[in-house]
Parts: structure tokens; C-alpha cells; sequence
């Protein structure tokens, strides 16, 4: 084959190639390139596995979930190994059930607050909005990185940092480091991720 | 209001005066070491413990968490770190011989919560530190382990069946206090290589009273392997 032929009858495929590695590294140059490329999102589907570091295991606790957003904020946080658990945030409401022996069971005690709190703070991440919440002050790092840093002696007493490493696939979160501590930290990484998938309106309903 | 208050000093003075249930005498007697009653299910040598924890609170609240303990029965030493299910620490706090809390999150932010969590946890994993121990059976012909401890409370543990034993904490004035149900159910991988119970429920008994049940969900062996098999406390 000829070589010059190939490379002319390749150049859109190129020229594509080249303008989505732009695109990559543009959507996470800056907060407004982030919030632009978020607002393209209107759901997102992933598999995770979470690691628990902690200077007292002897190995960390590792589970396995699924993760579902829809903008502008739905989310559904479920564990499947080892405790089986779902979290979710649907019109304004937290809710968490635990599967107790095949039966799910809804958590109704006041530990549920800090989790609301989580899990508003995961929704605007996923809108793209990691510069928006005066708890923390988020500096966006080569990587692309984003850490974020609580602003108040309160709050950096219960978290260190939040380290989010962003995907080059242009939306797509790759991890999520929560440090309590230097020794302690947990590790969500996400895999499989499905960018804009239908979904129904039971999505976030729980059939108990 | 007189009545009432007649009926509250008499029922005062009966639980007052509340005694031990009845020791019977076995009808085999044998020594501490060799009646499988007074083993227990205690965890020996040095384990990292992780449980999923419901907590059945007062207003009839009932909370999810986990649990992780690292224990060392030889030191009864313990570090005890509380989880929500996504993994956040809301407690950690560690007693070897005393309390000290690492890190607390509202509403487990006060020492009280930590010396209530590490009895318990002395009182589930740990064999009691009696001064005497006597044998027999309850009315029920159920064989139990009377501990009598330094500071005049007791524990007895029973053990109504196979795999099941119960423990039971009185005061000095002879209320029982808590009751714990530590039971093998299910012989599933890396559970129960050394009778370490997969469930335990805890009721704690009291105006404040609350019930945890703990599922074991991983159990793994930490420090010499010699302390587990030769059974060393």
C-alpha cells in the first residue's frame, strides 16, 4: 500500500483524533471549561471499588458498588460486597437501606445528616461546580487534579483533603481520595463508566 | 399520687433486692479448663475484627454502621473504629488498660460514648478477670459459668446449645445489665477458623438501654500465629 495514500485517506480520522486529544486536555484546563463539559452530562453510569486505608489494618477493607447520577441532582450510591447497602438522593430527600438477611431496611438515625452532606457535595462535583462550596478551597492541579481543602478548622479536623483525579475522557471522574488523615484515607475508583444512558423514572426509586 | 409514689418505692426495693438466678450443681463435675461453658467464644490471640453494626437506639431509632477491632487478647488491648457504611470514621479510640479517644464525630464525641464502647467490648471479646469462677447448672439445666469480678459485678456465661453462648453482666446489687448472644451460624471462608462468633447481639439493658447487633463480616489473624493455636491470653 502506499504510504503517502494511507496517511491521505486517513487525515479526517487523524484530524479527529487530534481535536478529541485537545478536547481532553481542555475540558479540565479550567473551572469553566469543567462546568461546560458537566452541563453536556445528563446521567452517569459506573461500577466502583472503594479502599480503606487505615495505619491499624493489617490489609485494607475493600468494597465493591454502583454509582448512578442524573443531573441535576439524583444519585444512588449502592455497595454489593461485602455489606450490601444503597444510598440515595432523590428530590431533595437522603435516604439509606441496608439489606438485613435478603430484606432491605431503611436507616433512620441522625448519622444520616453527615452522609447528606456527602453525597450534595458528590452531586456538584458532578455538575462540574467543585469551585462553588466555601467549605473548601479547590485548586485545580495538572493531572488534571483537583484538591480540595477545607477552609474551616472544624471541618479540616474530619477531612485533610479531597483529591479528585479527572478522567481524560472529557466528564468523566477517574477517582476520589478522601484523606482523614496522612495514614488514613479511602480510595473510590470508578470503572466502566456510561456517559448519557436513558434512564426511567424508578431509577432511583428502592424496592424494598 | 401517693399510690404512685408507694408503687415506685416498692417496685424500687424489689429491684433492689434482685438476686443471681440459682446455681445448680453439675451432675459431672469438671475443671474450668476442661468445661467447654467457661471457653466461651472469645477471639484469642491478636485479630482484626470487621463487623457491620445495627444499632436499635432509644425512640426506636435504628442506625447502620461498621465496626473494625483490632484485638489483642493477650495485652486486652483494643482499638475500635467506627464506620459509616461508605467508610467515613465517625470514632476511633483505643483502651489498653484506659481510654483514648483519636477521633470523634457528633454525636460520638464524648468520653462517656468511649468507655461505653470499650466495656463492651471487653465484655464481648475479652474472658472475664475473675476472682472466682464456679460451675453448675441453671433451673433450666443449662450449663453456665458464674465469674465473680474485682469489683463485685458478675458475669455468667451460659451455654443453652451448641455454638451459642450467652453472656450475662450483673451489677453488684445482682440487675443484670447486659446480655450478649455470641453464636456461630455458618461455617463460610475465612470466618470461624477459631470459633470467633459471626453474630453478636448485644442488649443493654436500662431507662437508655439499646441493642447492637454485630454480623461478622471479615475476620483476619494478626501478630504470632502461636497465640491463636495454643490459645495464649
Amino acid at each position: 500500500m502506499d504510504s503517502r495514500l494511507f496517511k491521505a485517506r486517513n487525515w479526517p480520522f487523524c484530524l479527529i483524533g487530534i481535536i478529541t486529544a485537545l478536547m481532553c486536555l481542555g475540558w479540565a484546563d479550567s473551572w469553566q471549561g469543567l462546568r461546560e463539559t458537566a452541563a453536556t452530562v445528563s446521567t452517569v453510569k459506573a461500577g466502583f471499588v472503594q479502599e480503606k486505608h487505615m495505619k491499624i489494618l493489617a490489609r485494607p477493607l475493600i468494597s465493591h458498588g454502583n454509582f448512578l447520577f442524573q443531573a441535576p441532582d439524583s444519585l444512588q450510591w449502592e455497595y454489593t460486597q461485602p455489606v450490601k447497602s444503597v444510598l440515595v438522593l432523590h428530590k431533595g430527600q437522603t435516604r439509606r437501606y441496608v439489606d438485613k438477611e435478603g430484606v432491605l431496611v431503611e436507616d433512620a438515625t441522625a448519622g444520616l445528616q453527615s452522609m447528606q452532606m456527602v453525597v450534595q457535595q458528590i452531586t456538584q462535583w458532578l455538575n462540574g461546580r467543585f469551585d462553588e462550596n466555601p467549605a473548601f478551597s479547590a485548586v485545580l492541579e495538572p493531572g488534571p487534579k483537583i484538591v480540595m481543602t477545607p477552609t474551616e478548622t472544624a471541618l479540616a479536623r474530619l477531612i485533610q483533603r479531597i483529591e479528585i483525579e479527572l478522567s481524560n475522557r472529557p466528564a468523566v471522574i477517574e477517582s476520589v481520595t478522601i484523606y482523614e488523615s496522612e495514614d488514613s484515607y479511602t480510595r473510590l475508583v470508578f470503572q466502566n463508566v456510561t456517559l448519557n444512558m436513558p434512564l426511567d423514572d424508578t431509577a432511583f426509586s428502592i424496592t424494598k | 399520687m401517693k399510690s404512685i409514689s408507694l408503687l415506685l418505692v416498692v417496685a424500687g426495693l424489689f429491684l433492689s433486692c434482685a438476686s443471681l438466678p440459682p446455681l445448680h450443681q453439675a451432675h459431672r463435675p469438671m475443671s474450668v479448663e476442661s468445661n467447654q461453658t467457661c471457653q466461651g467464644l472469645y477471639p484469642l490471640g491478636e485479630w482484626q475484627l470487621y463487623h457491620t453494626i445495627e444499632a436499635k437506639l432509644p425512640g426506636r431509632q435504628t442506625g447502620f454502621l461498621t465496626g473494625l477491632t483490632v484485638l489483642s487478647s493477650r495485652e486486652r488491648s483494643a482499638q475500635c473504629v467506627i464506620m459509616t457504611l461508605e467508610g467515613f470514621v465517625v470514632f476511633d479510640a483505643r483502651y489498653d488498660g484506659q481510654v483514648t479517644i483519636n477521633r470523634a464525630v457528633a454525636p460520638f464525641d464524648n468520653h462517656a460514648f468511649a468507655q461505653g464502647v470499650m466495656a463492651d467490648i471487653q465484655l464481648i471479646f475479652f474472658k472475664p478477670l475473675a476472682d472466682e469462677i464456679s460451675m453448675g447448672v441453671l433451673s433450666d439445666n443449662v450449663p453456665v459459668c458464674r465469674h465473680l469480678l474485682p469489683d463485685g459485678n458478675v458475669i455468667d456465661l451460659v451455654n443453652p446449645e451448641n455454638n451459642h453462648w450467652e453472656t450475662r453482666l450483673y451489677r453488684s446489687n445482682h440487675r443484670v445489665m447486659r446480655i450478649v448472644q455470641s453464636m456461630i451460624k455458618d461455617k463460610l471462608p475465612g470466618k470461624n477458623l477459631t470459633g470467633i462468633a459471626d453474630k453478636i447481639e448485644l442488649t443493654a439493658l436500662g431507662t437508655s438501654g439499646y441493642t447492637l447487633i454485630l454480623d461478622l463480616v471479615e475476620a483476619i489473624p494478626i501478630g504470632p500465629e502461636d497465640s491463636r493455636i495454643q490459645g495464649v491470653e
